[in-house]
């Protein structure tokens, strides 16, 4: 991630994308937790890698892992993005400063890797399992929509579904894996 | 009362409800069941967490567009735009929407990548999927401006060689080739090659289709077909039909085929699969059917919505179709 990170600021696109790819899911979800709006959060991520392409010269050379970094930059986009009261705006500006920031790095590596391990336990699914999950899930249809869909009984449905979610359940373990900040 | 597992509360629509408090019952319902039962608030927080994890991806199709807009962005040559940073956000404002905003240069580098024409070993392939229901644009190291079609699949390389330039479409597009007269430009299809010299054509092979057709605006094409090779005059279209394995050149409609490129879809004694095919594309939908549908469709499709289209092959045929949760039923009458 470092040397990705050295050579964005040299001006390498391919990094860039690099980066984007292996950090675009964890940012989405974590910009659901401060605002459940996909098309906001899809326009604050849309900001953030604009404004880091266009100041990649600027760029801190940091010390600790630039992911971090970019976390709480996407944090600010989306609070400057809506009115969020004030009251509340103390809140998310100063979360931070209570947890410390080893225990923040500490929960945005775990993100990582349970998105990590998500992706991996879906590519274990068959096809079926993982359109069913994707349309339950990502794009939110109900048992019925998903059974009209697919030409099947909405029995059929819930059974693929249960099953697929038993077969990823193992695979992420995730009840130790969450932190604090994310947990909203 | 027996135990919840983690999947079966995940299962639950109504659980899911709770989690992402859509309505008040499911949520009072959930709190009450909780608190009646707190030797499984470890179970349910675990559950919780689950499906925020998954609701709160983006889909494959967000992914790509926003990736596909961000770079739009980024690799927009010479001019750097601003982002839209707004004080209030308004949702009416679709983010798609701005993809196709005039902007002319555009690259996109895929992690899928599809390397089988790489000729050099140093050139970066780029491949783009085109959802359905979308037209993309893409502008080549070249200068070669290219608007892709819904459902299409066209790989490039981030810069072309000197001695030629090739590129590879399983789909539809709209080009417009940078003249060099020292450098052609080669597009792969399933069927067939197109070799061009600085001219604009439309070019449709996806390679699910029965047709692959090429149809000349300007300037002059050679195609490359079984070891054969035609030239293209402006006005004319090379069409290859894979089922009857014939090709011919023939005119087209100069001011139909511009707006083909705009989203118009052409029937001419058009089949079942050809028009469920490209309906899909265009407006991204399923079907279904118990019986086989004979039909032969003759005419075109612009911007109607769904539902006159459909009522349209409806009078015009002896199948009903009717649309339910983005799935198209045909009857027969």
């Amino acid at each position: 991630m470092k040397d990705t990170w050295l050579n964005i600021i040299k001006g390498d696109r391919a990094s860039f994308l690099k980066l984007y790819d292996t950090i675009y899911t964890p940012l989405f979800h974590y910009g659901m937790t401060i605002r459940r709006d996909r098309e906001l959060v899809k326009e604050s991520l849309h900001i953030l890698f604009c404004e880091l392409w266009e100041r990649r010269e600027r760029l801190p050379q940091t010390k600790v892992d630039p992911k971090f970094y970019l976390f709480t930059w996407l944090k600010r986009i989306i609070i400057r993005q809506v009115e969020i009261p004030h009251s509340q705006i103390e809140d998310l500006l100063h979360e931070p400063a209570e947890d410390s920031i080893e225990e923040q790095r500490i929960a945005i590596e775990q993100v990582m890797d349970m998105h990590e391990r998500l992706q991996r336990a879906l590519d274990k699914l068959t096809k079926k399992q993982r359109r069913y999950i994707q349309w339950r899930f990502f794009e939110e249809r109900s048992y019925e929509e998903i059974a009209e869909l697919d030409n099947a009984s909405v029995r059929t449905v819930y059974n693929v579904i249960y099953e697929a979610l038993k077969r990823m359940r193992g695979d992420i373990a995730i009840l130790q894996a969450i932190i604090l900040i994310f947990s909203k | 009362m027996l135990d919840r597992t983690v999947e079966k509360l995940i299962s639950d629509h109504s659980f899911v409800n709770y989690c992402l408090s859509k309505n008040e019952e499911d949520s009072a319902y959930w709190n009450q069941w909780l608190a009646q039962h707190p030797e499984q608030i470890d179970v349910a927080e675990e559950a919780r967490r689950m499906v925020l994890l998954l609701v709160d991806r983006p889909t494959e199709e967000e992914f790509q567009m926003e990736r596909a807009r961000l770079l739009n962005h980024i690799m927009g040559r010479g001019k750097t735009v601003k982002p839209r940073v707004r004080r209030l956000w308004k949702p009416a404002v679709a983010a798609a929407t701005l993809l196709f905003m005039g902007v002319i240069s555009y690259q996109v580098w895929m992690h899928r990548q599809d390397s089988h024409l790489v000729t050099s070993s140093n050139i970066e392939w780029v491949a783009q999927h085109v959802p359905d229901k979308k037209m993309m644009h893409v502008a080549l190291a070249d200068g070669t401006l290219v608007k892709l079609f819904p459902g299409s699949n066209f790989s490039y390389p981030e810069t072309f060689l000197d001695s030629v330039r090739e590129v590879r479409l399983d789909g539809g597009g709209f080009f417009e080739v940078q003249h060099d007269e020292d450098i052609p430009f080669v597009i792969h299809t399933a069927e067939l090659s197109v070799r061009v010299l600085g001219t604009s054509f439309n070019l449709q092979a996806y390679d699910t289709d029965n047709q692959t057709k090429v149809a000349l605006f300007h300037g002059k094409v050679l195609i490359a077909h079984n070891g054969q090779e035609k030239y293209l005059s402006p006005g004319q279209a090379y069409v290859w039909d894979k089922n009857t394995q014939s090709g011919q050149i023939e005119s087209f409609d100069v001011a139909q085929e511009r707006q083909v490129s705009d989203g118009l879809l052409v029937f001419d004694h058009a089949g079942y699969d050809e028009v469920a095919r490209q309906i899909t594309r265009k407006y991204g939908v399923k079907w279904k059917t118990d019986v086989p549908v004979k039909i032969q469709f003759s005419g075109t499709i612009d911007q109607e919505s769904l539902q006159d289209v459909l009522n349209h092959l409806t009078y015009t045929t002896d199948y009903r179709f009717t649309l339910q949760q983005n799935t198209v039923h045909v009857q027969q009458n």
